[in-house]
């Protein structure tokens, strides 16, 4: 499998200017504790409204994270959804959080917790690159980009 | 509530088994409109297999899931996929107008028709199959969602259900079933 790796950016400059510099030498540290794997956004279909987005969160740190919220300037919302099976009838339901354990994994894909990307731009053709903003509950921001693709080149 | 009885009725009489020998206790002829815009009868699918199943559109996870499976059994049916036909209805018929229908189905490999119709038409489909569907007003930007039955129903070429597709079966399993129905 192709896997794609980014590590986080910017939030340490920002933090820099807002604050003192061992606390932003320490928020640094504690940023790139969260890795995003393997992003992908479903390729919409021409004018339509919502697609999917994935991905695999890594938490390398000592303390469970929580996503709370993604953006992307090219969406004009998105949102965090989990899919729920009652038998043979699907459920979508929003969610406030998505956990990651410390040292472990929460892999977002179809069938399961997902991304709700809304609005984007039409006509976006497999492999254009989608950059996207993931907050956690503790303010961390992790900015990544992610790709337009398919399921079955994610499997 | 009472679809739900029904689908709890329906789900219980086939648990013990995918593959009952005879047809299923659901299923029947309906009209409806294709991407086309077209009339479209369900008599026009005898003599061929049909795999019909219910999803709407601004479902961005199960639903292309489930094209993007039937896509990969069509696909490992080789020259008989030429016998089968894929339907795919909506159940979200206040946003799924037939244009909408076509700009999605056209995201897949798969020569499939897109029905929709009035409320009142989808309706009565969902209710021979057996069909849960219920809009659901949810926090979120899509205004709301629709739960729904994900099952793909297996026609044989007489249009009686005989095969049940599960979400959750592997392309291999979906391939076995649609095999048994040629």
């Amino acid at each position: 499998m192709k896997r794609s790796v980014w590590r986080v950016v910017g939030i340490a400059s920002v933090v820099l200017l807002a604050g003192t510099v061992p606390e932003a030498a320490e928020m640094a540290l504690q940023v790139s504790d969260i890795r995003v794997e393997d992003a992908w956004i479903r390729t919409p279909a021409p004018s339509a409204e919502v697609t999917g987005g994935y991905l695999t969160i890594v938490n390398d740190g000592n303390a469970a994270v929580e996503l709370v919220a993604a953006s992307s300037p090219r969406a004009r919302t998105i949102e965090l959804h989990e899919m729920i099976m009652e038998g043979e009838v699907m459920r979508m339901r929003p969610v406030k959080a998505i956990a990651v354990p410390a040292r472990g994994r929460t892999t977002l894909k179809p069938g399961g917790l997902h991304l709700m990307v809304f609005g984007l731009p039409d006509g976006l053709k497999p492999g254009v690159r989608i950059p996207l903003t993931l907050t956690f509950a503790d303010g961390r921001i992790v900015e990544i980009e992610t790709a337009i693709g398919n399921a079955e080149a994610h499997k | 509530m009472t679809r739900l009885l029904i689908v709890l009725v329906l789900a219980a009489s086939v648990a013990c088994s995918d593959t009952l020998p005879g047809e299923l206790p659901i299923g029947g002829d309906f009209t409806l409109t294709d991407q086309h815009g077209q009339s479209f009868s369900s008599t026009s699918l005898r003599g061929s297999v049909a795999l019909v199943f219910f999803g709407y559109t601004f479902c961005p996870d199960a639903c292309p899931t489930t094209l993007s499976k039937l896509t990969a059994v069509m696909q490992r049916l080789g020259t008989d996929a030429a016998r089968v036909r894929v339907v795919y209805v909506s159940v979200d018929p206040k946003r799924d107008i037939p244009d909408v229908m076509k700009a999605h189905l056209a995201m897949f490999d798969l020569d499939a028709v897109g029905l929709t119709g009035t409320e009142d038409q989808i309706d009565l489909v969902a209710k021979q199959y057996g069909v849960f569907h219920e809009a659901e007003a949810v926090d979120s930007a899509a205004g709301y969602l629709v739960a729904h039955t994900t099952s793909v129903f297996g026609l044989d070429a007489n249009g009686r259900v005989r095969e049940l597709l599960r979400y959750s079966d592997t392309v291999d399993q979906m391939v076995a079933k649609v095999k048994r129905l040629l």
